[in-house]
């Protein structure tokens, strides 16, 4: 009985080392990915944080031919889509549209980035407004969107990592990138 | 190909996602059509875009935080057990049997620990059976008028239908 503990913890010990390494080696990019769904940094680390533990307990299904990430997004994406139904909705604004005030209506002030003197100033301003576009897209439309353009996967993983079909993520980030470029169309001659 | 069907697929396009034939008949299109190219270059651009988003980093101490909110984490046991059935039917079986396999367990799991002991609330009567059989069973007996006679073939049951919308029969035959 005692060797039988003893291979068992060993396993244990070797299936969390491995983990241990996979979290050093994708933390960053599955962070980067949870920032662009979620749009702030707390609800990033909460999302990514999640993500690897539920990945972790079910870390001994994990087939070791797939790629990590690929299996973790799958999970990040359940993830996301279970704390947006707990989540009251949250209330979101269009830049474009007007706020109103005692004085009557007033047009969202969103600084100009050409008054920055820093390009990373610049940089950053245009980072914040797709940001802003991301947000305001479904929640489907902007997984979809963020795994094909951000982490360049094909339509068949996209498919697997949001248990869809690959006509879906075709029909979702056709209309994800219509809407998105309708959204920027405002700010095109600075974003490109 | 009509413009229609090359605005639909214009997206697939620009990620490279279609058929040999398609993406062909589309270049040609765009050659010649300039509404439909003027589509297509403001889905690339869009596409281009997001795809140059700086990298956002993580806090510096995110990962040793994360390592340890894992050592704290344990695995319940029920989970080890589904895993260990999920491995043996995988290296035994397919994939898919596999997970069948975890699926039915987990239900039979959820099934055992959310039941209720039920005791089904069944009114049955049975004409000319004795009382002592069923006793326990009957919670209400008609006054059977003595000049009805009952003469069946086959097993005599009136039974209601329960709260739950099941019959109940008593299975005993009366002649």
């Amino acid at each position: 009985m005692e060797l039988v503990d003893t291979v068992i913890e060993g396993a244990q010990d070797k299936d969390r080392r491995e983990f241990d390494r996979l979290v050093e080696r994708y933390h960053k990019q599955a962070y980067n990915v949870a920032y662009r769904m979620a749009g702030n940094h707390a609800d990033a680390e909460d999302l990514t944080q999640e993500a690897f533990i539920r990945a972790f307990r079910f870390f001994g299904q994990y087939r070791r031919e797939l790629p990590f990430d690929s299996w973790l997004y799958k999970i990040m994406s359940n993830v996301f889509i279970d704390r947006l139904r707990r989540k009251p909705k949250a209330k979101i604004r269009s830049l474009d549209q007007p706020i109103q005030t005692s004085e009557g209506e007033v047009e969202f002030d969103v600084a100009d980035p050409t008054s920055g003197p820093e390009d990373a100033v610049l940089a950053m301003e245009v980072d914040s407004r797709i940001q802003a576009a991301l947000d305001k897209l479904p929640e489907a439309f902007r997984m979809t969107v963020i795994y094909a353009d951000i982490e360049g996967l094909s339509y068949e993983e996209i498919a697997e990592a949001t248990n869809t079909n690959i006509g879906t993520v075709r029909s979702r980030l056709h209309r994800g990138r219509r809407l998105l470029r309708d959204k920027l169309k405002k700010y095109e001659h600075q974003l490109i | 190909m009509n413009c229609r069907r090359v605005v639909n697929l214009i997206s697939a396009y620009v990620d490279g996602e279609l058929t040999g034939v398609e993406m062909l008949d589309i270049r040609r299109h765009l050659g010649e059509c300039p509404d439909c190219m003027e589509e297509y270059e403001s889905l690339r651009a869009t596409k281009m875009m997001v795809a140059r988003l700086g990298v956002i980093a993580p806090r510096p101490d995110f990962a040793a935080n994360l390592v340890l909110t894992l050592n704290q984490t344990s695995i319940p046991s029920h989970q080890k057990l589904l895993t260990q059935i999920y491995n043996y039917a995988g290296r035994k079986l397919s994939p898919v049997v596999a997970a069948l396999a975890v699926f039915g367990v987990a239900l039979a799991l959820l099934t055992v620990g959310g039941q209720d002991k039920f005791t089904p609330n069944t009114d049955v009567v049975v004409a000319n059976a004795p009382l002592s059989l069923h006793s326990q069973e009957i919670s209400f007996v008609p006054e059977i008028p003595d000049n009805v006679m009952y003469s069946h073939s086959r097993p005599l049951v009136l039974a209601n239908e329960s709260a739950q919308g099941s019959l109940r029969f008593a299975g005993i035959s009366f002649r």
